[in-house]
């Protein structure tokens, strides 16, 4: 199976991931693992979401990612045990400690290798599984014929990322943030200094920051070389991210499999994607070293929207009312677009607005006001409005 | 005191040859990122330094390159080359840049190999408090230009390119008052950070196998100055062992 593996930042993004057609999701506890300053899972909250994923058979990761100092190595056996006994279904780690710990406690725990350890090679997958990890995540450099030697020479479960933000460095092999803010990167404090000007004498400021990753032209040719598992960058991403990246990963890869997949189609859900992350993204390393393309300079303009417009709380089917969350403005006359992944994305004019009251409206302005909208296809709560830009048939 | 000192001048070579207390490191050809000087394997009779992250075929080419090689002891980043050395009779470094942060990993691997170099990223207690755990001595990094990123991409020449500038292959940069080296060769582009890292006052800690001077771009006086006198040439930066990093910002 083809898994498709995406990114929660806490219960609510979580849920969205599983509703919208990740097969698995990774979090990241209150420590240990590489998104330090983010809401994160309190212990609680992993053994719910883990309960909440196990009871739509989806499977949950939880990131022991950070490489340790002294000071964070107390708390760790326990966290482990912790996790073994809420059913984890696997722990991300970087740090050799973190593995030989699991094994020195007997604990039952599948360990994936994260890609802050670099891995590139074959023979360096044989060392971590002979230390007991089962999946890698590879390094984001590996090329195609890296990845397919990998897989054949060990035969492990190879995990690859295929959409969001990239790091300039190799993985775990930055420090910039430790020494321009003094917040460390291997410890999930990363200040992202590589999105910073560089100032050079009498030339132009280097920027070194490289677009994010999409992967949808090989996606067909990873599944083909025995990748198993997809991975979504993002842990700090919004509710609306998760849900459109996941839904049209979900979409290709489903068609994919069944080869429908359309050249046309492909470029429908790139502009999308690339419109919800107001960021251009392209493949990288897979088939070459990043050129020009692939990086940005300093003249990038970041246009930043408003195209997430509201949540759909509830629908009634008897008046063909929706119940929506409003979550940026928008007024009568906009066009507009509902998703979810269980439709198809439909158009829609808006022509009346009702407050929570049922009384007419011209404008939503407040942010999470109620808002009722007369729309006849049938909605469900949990799929989502957005500002009509790309239209499907326009790319049919 | 045993001292490892990479071999960054053609100079040094005779320079070091006879000195006991001195093991001279040779950055590999091809094998090296961030060098404007590396060794054909033949040439090196000392330690060999291999610094980057590794393919398949690469380290299919290292393996015969070292099958015949006179090297005595070899530094290594990639832990797929343990699988190729495990039968040379010859010292095994593990250089886990910014990842061998604790002594409890570093014993771990210290299971594999026979030293490692603990982290420069650290503090000086941090790292006194590692030599105090350790089950065998470890290598610590006491001066050089500091590696502060590697990155595979070509940077550099992306940023020439797209500007249509001249080429170089090496540019000094700033940001918010904090000065780099920005280095790009064939394997990808290199970070430093502009002055010197000082660990001189390391060089009094015990259960170290070697201390290790690494002096990018530095004439041969001034390191003479440094590997025999210890003396502070090229007013290095202690930052990293005063200035402990933040796990958490709290709020």
């Amino acid at each position: 199976m083809i898994e498709l593996l995406a990114p929660a930042g806490d219960l609510e993004r979580l849920k969205f991931a599983i509703h919208y057609g990740a097969d698995a999701i990774y979090i990241g506890g209150q420590n240990y693992s590489l998104r330090a300053n983010a809401k994160n899972f309190s212990l609680k909250e992993i053994k719910e979401a883990i309960s909440y994923a196990h009871s739509f058979n989806k499977k949950v990761y939880v990131a022991v990612n950070i490489v340790f100092h002294e000071e964070n190595i107390i708390g760790l056996d326990d966290y482990l045990k912790y996790l073994e006994e809420v059913n984890v279904d696997g722990i991300i780690v970087s740090d050799i400690l973190v593995i030989k710990r699991i094994k020195e406690l007997n604990l039952k725990l599948n360990i994936c290798l994260s890609t802050q350890a670099s891995t590139l090679n074959a023979r360096n997958v044989r060392f971590w599984q002979s230390l007991g990890v089962t999946r890698v995540v590879l390094a984001r450099e590996a090329s195609r014929e890296n990845i397919k030697r990998i897989k054949e020479e060990t035969g492990i479960e190879v995990e690859t990322f295929i959409h969001g933000a990239m790091c300039t460095s190799i993985s775990g092999k930055c420090i910039l943030s430790n020494y321009v803010t003094n917040r460390d990167s291997n410890r999930g404090g990363c200040a992202q200094i590589c999105r910073w000007p560089f100032k050079i004498d009498g030339k132009p400021d280097l920027t070194i920051t490289p677009k994010d990753l999409n992967m949808i032209p090989f996606i067909a040719d990873e599944i083909s070389i025995g990748v198993n598992s997809f991975k979504i960058e993002g842990r700090m991403r919004s509710i609306y991210y998760i849900a459109t990246v996941i839904l049209a990963y979900r979409q290709m890869i489903d068609k994919i499999l069944k080869n429908t997949l359309t050249t046309k189609e492909e470029s429908y859900y790139l502009n999308i994607l690339n419109r919800c992350a107001n960021r251009e993204s392209t493949p990288q390393f897979y088939d070459k070293l990043p050129g020009v393309n692939e990086q940005y300079f300093a003249e990038r303009e970041e246009l930043s929207n408003q195209d997430f417009l509201g949540l759909v709380l509830e629908y009634d089917e008897e008046n063909h009312l929706a119940k929506i969350e409003q979550r940026n403005y928008f007024e009568v006359g906009y066009e507009v677009q509902f998703f979810g992944p269980n439709m198809e994305t439909f158009n829609y004019k808006i022509n009346k607005i009702y407050n929570e009251n049922k009384e007419l409206i011209d404008v939503a302005r407040h942010p999470k006001m109620i808002i009722y909208l007369e729309i006849n296809n049938h909605l469900r709560a949990m799929d989502m409005m957005r500002l009509k830009v790309f239209d499907k048939k326009d790319f049919l | 005191m045993k001292k490892l000192v990479t071999i960054t001048n053609e100079e040094l070579i005779n320079e070091l040859k006879d000195k006991d207390d001195i093991t001279r490191l040779y950055p590999l050809e091809n094998y090296c990122l961030g060098y404007d000087l590396c060794f054909d394997i033949k040439k090196i009779d000392d330690f060999v330094l291999i610094n980057r992250i590794l393919n398949d075929e690469e380290l299919d080419e290292l393996e015969i390159l070292l099958k015949d090689s006179n090297i005595k002891g070899i530094v290594f980043d990639d832990l797929g080359i343990l699988e190729i050395i495990k039968d040379l009779k010859v010292t095994k470094i593990l250089l886990l840049d910014h990842l061998a942060l604790n002594s409890l990993s570093i014993n771990y691997y210290l299971d594999y190999v026979d030293s490692v170099v603990v982290s420069s990223d650290l503090t000086y207690e941090e790292i006194e408090n590692i030599t105090s755990k350790v089950k065998k001595d470890i290598v610590i990094y006491v001066y050089g230009l500091k590696r502060l990123m590697i990155s595979r991409r070509r940077l550099l020449s992306n940023y020439i390119d797209y500007y249509g500038l001249d080429k170089t292959g090496k540019v000094n940069a700033t940001v918010i008052d904090h000065d780099f080296i920005i280095k790009e060769d064939d394997f990808g582009t290199t970070v430093f950070m502009k002055q010197y890292y000082n660990g001189l006052k390391l060089l009094s800690l015990d259960h170290v196998l070697y201390f290790w001077y690494d002096l990018i771009n530095v004439d041969i006086d001034q390191i003479k100055k440094i590997i025999y006198l210890n003396e502070d040439a090229l007013k290095g930066s202690v930052k990293f062992l005063e200035e402990a990093s933040t796990y958490k910002i709290r709020g």
